[in-house]
């Protein structure tokens, strides 16, 4: 199933290591491990095995065969002493005794041969027989076949007692024969020992180059085994740490955390779907937060617009105040005018009524006493008069009712209304010093102007416990006048100096009543598109400074 | 066609040469008209030397060396050398003497013929009918 899958992704596209599953992965991995560590097994088994061989060949096979062609040699060696002897033995108990020792060599050369010719047969079938070793030992056979018919002709002649013919046959022909075979045997032991040694060599050179390629493999393994780790490490624990790593700035809050792995194995997928979510999450927060700037925004603008509300209800109130403030006035004064008129007229009248009585009266002391009381009596009247008069005209001026619209004004005229307004609460306790300088006529809101003014002064006046001075200096500047009302009160706070034209503000008890005073004041002045600035130093006092434009 | 069965005689005469067939025979008098091998091994080596009739065995070997002598011995399972040791054995242990060994092939033949008992050993070819054949060595 796997290498079905394997093969169909191979056609689709090139497969690549990254591209596979962790668990194949793995399985890679560690069966390549497994495969070098079977083949070096394998490897070391097939060489131990030939080894083996090898020695075996040397222990079982060639050392016995040097054995057994020694055994023969010595033995055919004996043979042919104990013929040599046989000739010489005079005695015919020795030569029979001698007969059943040549039998008994030969049954021992027999059996030699036997061995010899059974562990040939077997290294044959090995292919280990070499045929250098094979025709030695033939020629040895075809020698030893000669030298035994030698034998049967040597024994014949011995027992029709031709001694002599005998030792000739035996030292003859049979000597070079014996020489031959025996040179063979020394050839076949030769041989073996060499085969011995070359084996022993082989197995040496064997041994030697298994070790070392055992070494080398071994240490090929370790090193392979160590990159394959790695490999698999850094296929999977490398991005692993890269997981956890983005998932700890994720959770620290750092939502612009991309994973960049690319492999198709569980990881990469899990990668995918982490930045799927980082970028999901990211969304979500964006909108989170332009939804909240939204909210923030509206809030502002609802506090904004309850703030202008409550401002606009006060001014309306005020309004109302100083519209039925001024039906009063108005009344008033239209009622006192009127009588003051009479009194006026009839004070007049009194006075020139004394005068006349004066000048019949020179002569009577006590009428001049009485008319002289008239006549200052009348001039007080007429004082007294004047001066309602002059209240009456002053509040009329401020109240402005007959003025409510937009038109030219005298600034000096409505500072002096709001002062004759003031003038009771300043009493002897507080001295103006007017400072006016040559300011033309501005257009305003007289009436509006004139309410701001009366706050400044009322402002100024609670500020100054005890006697005080209030200063008034009016300027021009750049097409603008300038109105600056200074108290040498106790003054207000720096950190409260910003938020005294907030409507409702107040810095004491003093001040509740003209909360709403100075921020009408300013909503006024700003209506004029003029400025209103307050510099204060506590203890010291404070100055309000108005800028109005004229046109 | 004819060159097809020249060269198919040419390699039958090839292979006849090759596998040239030996043939053990004997004396007509002798009571087995067929042997085999370890009953010839037996012979040969002196194990046995009485016919099933009583009569004595006389085994003869064949002094030149050529493919009739080795493929007769290679038969037998024993290498001349080794055969003549068991000869020399029971020569000296006074058992008797080696069999006598034939000049030619001819001098084989004509023996066998002459002598009741005898078994000995020569070319198929050349076989007649003095002497009884008793196994064929050797495919045909």
């Amino acid at each position: 199933m796997f290498f079905v899958r394997c093969f169909s992704n191979q056609r689709v596209q090139k497969m690549k290591f990254k591209n596979l599953n962790l668990r194949t992965k793995q399985i890679i991995g560690f069966g390549i491990i497994l495969a070098i560590m079977a083949g070096d097994h394998m490897f070391s088994i097939r060489n131990m095995a030939a080894l083996k061989s090898e020695l075996d060949e040397v222990s079982k096979s060639w050392l016995p065969r040097a054995v057994a062609i020694s055994d023969i040699n010595i033995n055919t060696a004996k043979l042919r002493s104990n013929q040599l002897q046989h000739v010489f033995a005079t005695n015919d108990e020795l030569k029979q005794d001698q007969l059943i020792r040549m039998a008994e060599l030969i049954t021992q050369i027999e059996a030699n041969r036997d061995t010899y010719e059974q562990l040939t047969t077997q290294s044959e079938e090995k292919n280990l027989y070499s045929e250098e070793e094979a025709n030695l030992y033939a020629a040895f056979d075809d020698k030893l076949d000669e030298y035994l018919e030698l034998s049967f002709e040597f024994f014949k002649l011995i027992r029709d007692n031709k001694n002599q013919e005998a030792i000739g046959l035996l030292n003859g022909p049979a000597k070079e024969l014996y020489n031959e075979f025996s040179d063979n045997l020394v050839k076949l032991v030769a041989v073996n020992q060499r085969d011995s040694f070359e084996a022993a060599a082989r197995a040496e050179i064997t041994f030697n180059s298994t070790y070392t390629i055992m070494t080398i493999v071994f240490g090929g393994t370790i090193l392979l085994s160590i990159f394959i780790a790695l490999g698999l490490v850094r296929f999977i624990t490398v991005p692993v740490r890269q997981l956890e790593q983005a998932a700890g700035e994720v959770a620290k809050g750092d939502l612009e955390v991309q994973l960049h792995i690319n492999s198709k194995d569980e990881i990469g997928r899990l990668a995918r779907s982490f930045n799927q979510m980082t970028i999901s999450l990211r969304n979500a927060k964006q909108k989170m937060q332009r939804q909240a700037q939204t909210l923030r925004a509206q809030n502002k603008q609802l506090e904004k617009a309850m703030r202008e509300l409550r401002e606009t209800q006060e001014q309306l109130l005020m309004k109302e105040k100083m519209a039925s403030l001024g039906d009063l006035v108005a009344g008033v004064a239209h009622e006192i005018n009127n009588p003051i008129g009479a009194v006026n007229a009839s004070a007049d009248v009194v006075r020139r009524c004394a005068d006349k009585i004066e000048s019949e009266a020179r002569k009577n002391q006590q009428l001049q006493k009485t008319t002289k009381i008239l006549k200052e009596s009348a001039g007080v009247i007429l004082t007294a008069g004047n001066r309602i008069a002059a209240i009456v005209k002053s509040l009329k001026n401020f109240a402005r009712l007959d003025e409510s619209e937009y038109q030219k004004t005298d600034i000096h005229e409505g500072i002096e209304s709001s002062l004759i307004l003031m003038e009771n609460e300043f009493q002897n306790r507080i001295s103006v010093v007017r400072d006016y300088h040559d300011i033309p006529e501005i257009v305003c809101y007289p009436g509006q102007l004139n309410q701001v003014f009366l706050s400044l002064l009322k402002n100024a006046t609670n500020a100054i416990e005890g006697s005080g001075r209030i200063s008034i200096k009016t300027t021009t500047e750049n097409g603008h006048v300038r109105v600056e009302i200074s108290d040498t009160g106790k003054g207000i706070p720096r950190r409260k100096l910003g938020k005294i034209f907030d409507f409702g503000f107040s810095t004491g008890d003093s001040r509740v009543k003209m909360s709403s005073g100075l921020s009408t004041a300013y909503n006024i002045v700003q209506k004029h598109h003029g400025e209103i600035k307050v510099d204060s130093e506590v203890g010291k006092g404070t100055t309000f400074s108005i800028v109005l434009p004229i046109k | 066609m004819k060159i097809v069965i020249v060269t198919l005689l040419f390699l039958f005469s090839l292979i006849g040469g090759l596998f040239s067939q030996v043939a053990v025979i004997a004396h007509k008098s002798v009571p087995v008209d067929e042997i085999k091998k370890t009953e010839l091994l037996d012979f040969y080596s002196g194990d046995i030397k009485k016919w099933s009739d009583g009569s004595n065995v006389i085994v003869k070997d064949l002094k030149p060396k050529g493919d009739v002598k080795r493929i007769f011995y290679k038969f037998l399972g024993k290498t001349p050398s080794r055969m003549k040791s068991i000869w020399l054995k029971s020569m000296l242990s006074g058992e008797g003497d080696p069999p006598e060994a034939m000049k030619s092939e001819e001098e084989m033949l004509q023996k066998i013929a002459a002598t009741p008992g005898a078994i000995g050993f020569l070319s198929h070819t050349k076989v007649n009918n003095n002497v009884k054949t008793l196994i064929v060595i050797g495919k045909k």
